[in-house]
């Protein structure tokens, strides 16, 4: 137990760790007022124990009842005036945490190795951005309050019953301490159960999200709802999850949601029993009677409060996972440019695994404004290869550099500023043609994004759109093919204008005429920059400065496409094939 | 409330009627523990308290709270494992509702709003059932038989307690219609904030490469600041609703006070009364508490439950015979005029004929309307105009189950399913042995990659296949198309992720893939069209040349110019021409 709270203690420090320090004192003013609240609450009471003594006196002064009712009312307004105060600070710095972690987190995974997408779905990333950050509100806004003003209030108004009578005050704390109890007791029951459900939840979601996502499969093969495993299953295990959870915690938490509204089981016979010693007053008994109503419905709030706080920190933990994942720190290096930029791999080695080698001994040289050609099978490395440049993996031996200094020693903004990634599947923002170009340049004006495009051989395709370059892609939007697309991705390069250019041939096109264009606009785009391309069709390629073959993470051949085919090796097989093919 | 619980909840219902009558059963003994307390308060004034009252007392308020306990725990029992139950019957449900709702639908209701019905809608319906709906009740009954109660002390006193209740109550009732509307829009700016999280998480390489991550990200930070504010507006705008219909209500005791003690004054009650109805105030305005914290939430839960019916709501596509097969494969269009949204239509008039065993080639401009007359054939989406047959049997006519049982399909998008290869394979006709498994792989090219895999075909997949190349993933899908072995296959052969020796595997699956069924093809490979029965050449949604290769080449038209293009395309290299371009 004691182990648990100091673990937890770690989960909700960490929480405002992430949150930062003026969210946790906008936090602690809240608590304070909603604390004054809850004794503000009490006092309407006082008047009622006041006005009992009063009728139990012989001559009853209507004045002063009146009073006490008049006080009654202007405590509840008190009360509630704090009371909104406190709700409102509580929610807004809730909300501000909520933002801040989720904007901390957002940066992160924008830092992290990439291997990180890999082993999450983005149904998996989402659910924590999304669904076990919101938790926290519940937590921040409801739960701290909520629990202080159970702790403060009664401990107040206690020590005020104190001074009315001992015993019958000791008497009202009994419920509360079984309730107590009851909740370890759930707590230590619902453990091992509340630990599985994050995995249960997070199946529940990448279920749900496959099964929408790939609806056509769905339908072409006739697989249902029940029929899809990772869809029924999923769903199954969450029913007999919280069924089962439920049959064992349901009846428990039940006493103790009885035992709270039965203040007066434990009051009145106590009570009685003084009272007929004659150790209690008339009018005390009574008013002790009518607190053992009120008394404890403070706690109410907290009954669910063991469960609701596991799924909390299960959340905060989940969170904890993904910050913890290592980001990709940049060095603080500069590059010297001598107009013009030099790529280098040098003995470079690659695992995403540790286990399986996919880069082994990599030497490249690849002087200024000269292009260099990645040819090879499909898993053979070229890619990976290629990706290491932009650090979305680092090297595991060897290392990368860029006229001469280490990629791992520049900072990773610069190390970005000198590189344009043109991809084979071609990534559009769900947003206007316009946006999607513009993103390759901070600020750039309309007339920079026009020429880009004019030279990726798009211009006159958007502007025969309706809404030109304004139109919005996407969901809702016009569908692109594929060398559009990547026609525009290469209108955002030339825009960016970057020194050092890393090209991922797309294999074929549906549309015989975009073909040319695309092959123009890379021809406008290479012009004087050093190029790296990975190349599929060979025929475009027999040009290059060099062409490097892969095979199985190694380079076995280097050299020009003559020289190559000189060799009678395996780039001659490829080209034989290729020739043979076409 | 009730309607929506009802219908979502159907055969279920009965087995709430068991909870909810606990529920009141306990709300009655809770009253019955007040009585107690009225019973005892009249002794004590009266001065007629003795122990032989007090022990009975005692017995009785013990027996009424081990009777609650039972009650309680037997109700809350229930009602917590009725709201598993319901939830899971309610996604199995809707799952099955949306796979026969037309393609259509996923794009008109984003995705993540499918989602999120699915997951949170669902699980907030099913908080009404394990917790607001026996509370709800609960508060109810107890408030009812407390004013009835307070009528029977004094009609004056009840109708004030009654009058104070009816005052406050509107702005309950507003506070609920306000959480309603705000639960509303910030489950649309929860929405948006996904699809931007989704786009970022999608795009993360183009966005580091742009150096557009974190919060230099606007597109997604503006959002996140959406939510924040819009979480706390909406949390505001109910708050002092909520609050005045609490502090109103909380009133009761103060009021009770004031006018006790002129009825006493007045002599119209007496201490003992007075004392009653102290103690009735007192718990009356606790329940009103209750009241105010539990509507709201019962109010934007609401929402939810129209949202899943919403869903359930949208009409699946209609059929007359369910059991109806088909001998014959002949595909005819007929004056097929299509259009996803009003007045921009994609196909106009589209008529062609595909005899049993040919294959027929679609060519044409992106936009020009291929993927379309592909999507209607398998009826992804209803025609807007003239009809389609398969074997002669208009394809509204029958199950779109059984439709697509005659047809495989190979998309450009190829979806794996997360789950092993082996069983991503297999979807294709789940009862195949592991044998016609491999054999299909085989046959589609893919066995080779698979075996050198560490865990061969037991090797689960990520999401969408995002462990495999494309050129994998394509494999995969025909291998899957392949076991299916369905007379009809419809193909889109774009294939545009390859590596150039990969491109040779897949072309021979296709060709395997091809091989004595009713092909049709959106075709890339000039083989492919070289080889086809005829080739539809589409621009703008309307067919505009149609034919075998040869009679295309001596119209000299559309075709002819591509294929000139193409030969233009195959010249190309790069550093080559254009003069100066690395100099």
């Amino acid at each position: 137990m004691e182990k648990e709270v100091k673990k937890e203690k770690v989960g909700v420090q960490y929480l405002f760790s992430l949150a930062g320090r003026d969210n946790k004192r906008s936090l602690y003013i809240a608590i304070f007022l909603s604390s004054l609240s809850g004794i503000a609450s009490f006092v309407p009471y006082v008047m009622v124990f006041r006005t009992i003594l009063l009728l139990f006196q012989d001559d009853v002064k209507t004045g002063k009842v009146i009073t006490y009712g008049v006080i009654a009312v202007a405590a509840i307004l008190v009360r509630f005036l704090l009371q909104a105060a406190s709700m409102a600070m509580t929610h807004i710095g809730a909300y501000d945490v909520l933002y801040a972690v989720r904007k901390r987190l957002c940066n992160h995974i924008g830092q992290i190795n990439l291997g990180f997408y890999t082993d999450n779905s983005t149904g998996e990333i989402k659910k924590v951005l999304m669904e076990d950050v919101e938790r926290l509100e519940k937590f921040l806004a409801h739960q701290i309050p909520d629990i202080t003003v159970a702790i403060v209030v009664p401990i107040t108004v206690l020590i005020y019953l104190f001074t009315v009578n001992v015993p019958m005050s000791l008497i009202l704390i009994v419920p509360i301490i079984l309730t107590f109890v009851i909740q370890a007791v759930e707590m230590a029951i619902a453990k091992p159960v509340l630990g599985k459900i994050p995995k249960v939840l997070g199946r529940l979601n990448s279920g749900i999200m496959q099964f929408v996502n790939g609806m056509t499969v769905m339908k072409t093969y006739n697989v249902t709802a029940n029929s899809y495993k990772e869809y029924s299953e999923a769903v199954n295990d969450y029913n007999d999850l919280w069924v089962k959870t439920a049959k064992v915690l349901a009846p428990i938490s039940s006493i103790a949601k009885v035992l709270i509204e039965s203040g007066i089981f434990f009051a009145l016979p106590l009570g009685g029993y003084l009272y007929l010693k004659g150790s209690l007053e008339l009018g005390e008994y009574i008013f002790f009677i009518i607190m053992s109503i009120v008394f404890l419905s403070s706690y109410n709030n907290i009954l669910n409060f063991a469960q609701i706080f596991s799924q909390i920190s299960s959340g905060i933990e989940r969170v904890k996972e993904v910050m913890d994942a290592e980001e990709i720190h940049g060095g603080s290096q500069e590059v010297r440019t001598e107009d013009g930029y030099e790529v280098a791999f040098d003995k470079v080695g690659f695992s995403y695994d540790n286990k399986q080698q996919i880069l082994e001994d990599v030497d490249i040289k690849m002087p200024k404004g000269t292009l260099t050609a990645f040819v090879g099978a499909s898993g053979a490395g070229k890619t990976t290869a290629a990706q290491l440049i932009p650090r979305f993996w680092d090297t595991v031996t060897g290392k990368i550099t860029i006229n001469g200094v280490d990629i791992k020693e520049l900072p990773t903004e610069k190390l970005m500023d000198m590189l344009s990634f043109v991809f084979q599947e071609a990534f559009m923002l769900n947003d206007t043609i316009y946006q999607n170009i513009a993103i390759g340049k901070e600020n750039a004006v309309q007339q920079e994004v026009e020429e880009a495009a004019k030279a990726a051989q798009i211009h006159d395709f958007i502007m025969s759109l309706p809404n030109g370059y304004e139109t919005h892609l996407g969901e809702n939007g016009v569908k692109l093919s594929g060398g559009e697309k990547q026609r525009i991705c290469i209108a955002r390069a030339i825009l960016k204008n970057a020194p050092i250019i890393i090209f991922d041939e797309a294999t074929s096109f549906t549309d015989g005429e975009n073909e040319h264009k695309i092959q123009m606009a890379l021809d406008r785009l290479l012009k004087g920059k050093t190029t790296i391309m990975i190349a599929h069709r060979l025929h475009t390629i027999i040009n290059a400065d060099q062409i490097c073959v892969f095979q199985e993470g190694k380079i076995v051949e280097k050299g020009t496409h003559t020289e190559l085919l000189e060799q009678q090796g395996i780039y001659n097989r490829m080209w034989n094939d290729y020739t043979a093919q076409e | 409330m009730i309607q929506y619980i009802k219908r979502l909840v159907g055969e279920d219902a009965k087995k709430l009627i068991c909870p909810i009558a606990l529920s009141i059963l306990d709300s009655l003994f809770n009253s019955c523990m007040y009585g107690v307390m009225l019973f005892t308060l009249i002794d004590l004034s009266n001065g007629e308290f003795s122990g032989q009252d007090l022990l009975t007392y005692t017995l009785v308020l013990a027996g009424i709270f081990v009777i609650r306990c039972v009650l309680q725990a037997i109700s809350f029992t229930q009602a917590q494992c009725l709201g598993p139950q319901v939830s899971r019957k309610l996604r199995l449900e809707v799952g099955n509702h949306i796979r026969k709702l037309n393609l259509g639908f996923f794009t008109k209701n984003s995705i993540g709003k499918l989602n999120s019905v699915l997951l949170s809608d669902i699980s907030d319906y099913e908080v009404i059932i394990t917790h607001c709906l026996c509370d709800f009740i609960k508060v109810v009954s107890f408030t009812v038989m407390s004013l009835l109660f307070a009528f029977v002390i004094n009609w004056k006193y009840g109708l004030v307690m009654l009058l104070l209740i009816v005052l406050a109550l509107p702005l309950l009732l507003k506070s609920g219609k306000v959480s309603g509307k705000k639960a509303g829009q910030l489950r649309k700016t929860n929405q948006n904030v996904i699809s931007r999280l989704v786009e970022y998480v999608n795009g993360i390489k183009t966005f580091r490469l742009y150096n557009l991550t974190g919060s230099k990200f606007a597109r997604l930070n503006h959002e996140l600041q959406t939510l924040r504010k819009d979480s706390i507006s909406s949390e505001i705008a109910v708050m002092p609703l909520a609050l005045s219909f609490y502090a109103i209500t909380s009133l009761i005791v103060p009021v009770t006070l004031i006018m006790g003690g002129y009825l006493y004054a007045a002599g119209e009650i007496e201490i003992v009364r007075f004392l009653i109805i102290l103690l009735l105030s007192v718990s009356l305005a606790n329940i009103m508490g209750a009241l105010s914290s539990i509507y709201p939430q019962i109010k934007s839960i609401t929402k939810a439950s129209e949202n899943i019916c919403n869903v359930l709501d949208e009409k699946p596509f209609s059929f007359e015979e369910e059991k109806k097969q088909l001998t014959s494969f002949d595909i005819a269009f007929s004056k097929v005029d299509f259009a996803y949204e009003k007045n921009v239509p994609i196909l106009k008039n589209v008529s062609f004929e595909a005899k049993q065993g040919t294959t027929t080639a679609l060519i044409g401009p992106s936009g020009s309307g291929k993927t379309t007359i592909v999507s209607l054939l398998a009826r992804f989406w209803d025609t807007t105009g003239g009809t389609i047959s398969v074997g002669g049997v208009d394809i509204k006519k029958i199950s779109p189950d059984v439709l697509t049982k005659y047809m495989a399909i190979v998309f450009q998008e190829v979806y794996l399913l997360n789950d092993t290869i082996m069983n991503n394979i297999r979807i294709g006709r789940p009862e195949a042995t592991d044998e016609e498994v491999f054999e299909a792989a085989k046959a589609a090219r893919c066995h080779e990659f698979i075996t050198k895999m560490e865990k061969g075909y037991e090797t689960v997949i990520g999401e969408g296949g995002s462990t495999l190349s494309g050129g994998e993933k394509q494999r995969i899908s025909i291998a899957r198309a392949l076991l299916k072995d369905a007379p009809i296959v419809l193909l889109d052969e774009t294939t545009s992720n390859l590596d150039a020796d990969n491109e040779k595997d897949i072309q021979r699956a296709f060709d395997r893939l091809m091989k004595e069924k009713t092909v049709l093809v959106i075709a890339h490979r000039l083989n492919t069209i070289r080889n086809a029965d005829n080739i539809l050449v589409l621009e703008k949604g309307v067919i505009k040349e149609e034919g075998t290769h040869e009679q295309l080449l001596a119209e000299q038209g559309w075709y002819y110019g591509i294929c000139q293009e193409q030969e233009k395309a195959r010249e190309w290299k790069i550093k080559s021409d254009q003069g100066g371009c690395f100099a």
